[in-house]
């Protein structure tokens, strides 16, 4: 895979899981990284265990805006670009429906939406500048120009995968509308 | 996915059965899976654009 050779790859979420294994493959693959995360313990000792690659941490919530610029800025002062934005970091509190766990459904707004936002509105301005970067999302990849388009959606999108489960469970039938957007 | 997802769940009932089917050979993927396609992704050239992909267990029905 020599394409991954040089390029400027910022991955959040990397204190472990798929983060922790992505860092690990691109950094054999000879990726300049940044990663980030809430636990700096483990961000630490992952960069320790990996003597021969080019990589920075930097300690961010998804959710703080000027945490996530923080981390994006970091990538452009030492890299001076930024090639990939890997949006990785997110929960999944699930429940069912019925226990109404309000706080849970905010903490995956806050954290798997507008986290994924706050990362992209970092690095829009850089990557407009440079070479075409590329992002990278959990479940989806997403084109900066489908923003309000992802914004829309994401609402009947969050209900039917939500409910489905949980209502056919109690016999109540869900309907999901799906709308198609025609292109001028 | 044998990550440390499950502990963002707090139903019990959902936590246990995300926390031990991850590890079932055929039913988990390990997060290797996941970033050996992650790789691929940027590995394309500028002239290709990944849109999505779907990755599953091979026990997991689709």
């Amino acid at each position: 895979m020599t394409n991954i050779k040089g390029k400027v790859v910022i991955i959040m979420g990397a204190s472990s899981g798929i983060g922790e294994a992505t860092t690990k493959k691109l950094a054999g693959e000879g990726a300049k990284l940044v990663i980030a995360a809430r636990r700096e313990d483990r961000l630490k000792s992952l960069v320790e265990s990996l003597p021969n690659a080019e990589i920075s941490y930097a300690v961010a919530d998804v959710t703080k805006q000027e945490e996530v610029q923080a981390v994006i800025d970091l990538a452009v002062k030492k890299y001076g670009r930024v090639d990939v934005l890997y949006n990785n970091a997110g929960v999944m509190p699930t429940a069912p429906l019925s226990a109404t766990r309000f706080d849970e459904w905010r903490q995956m707004l806050d954290i798997n939406i507008m986290g994924v936002l706050n990362g992209i509105a970092a690095v829009l301005p850089i990557m407009k500048n440079s070479n075409p970067g590329t992002l990278l999302q959990r479940t989806l990849w997403q084109d900066m120009l489908y923003i309000p388009v992802l914004l829309y959606t994401a609402e009947p999108n969050l209900l039917s995968v939500l409910s489905w489960r949980d209502c056919v469970r109690k016999n109540v039938r869900t309907i999901s509308a799906a709308q198609l957007f025609l292109q001028d | 996915m044998d990550t440390e997802l499950y502990t963002t769940v707090n139903d019990a009932e959902n936590r246990e059965w995300l926390k031990n089917n991850a590890k079932i050979a055929g039913v988990g993927l390990s997060p290797s899976d996941i970033a050996d396609a992650v790789a691929y992704v940027i590995s394309t050239p500028e002239t290709v654009a990944v849109s999505e992909i779907l990755i599953r267990p091979t026990k997991q029905l689709v």
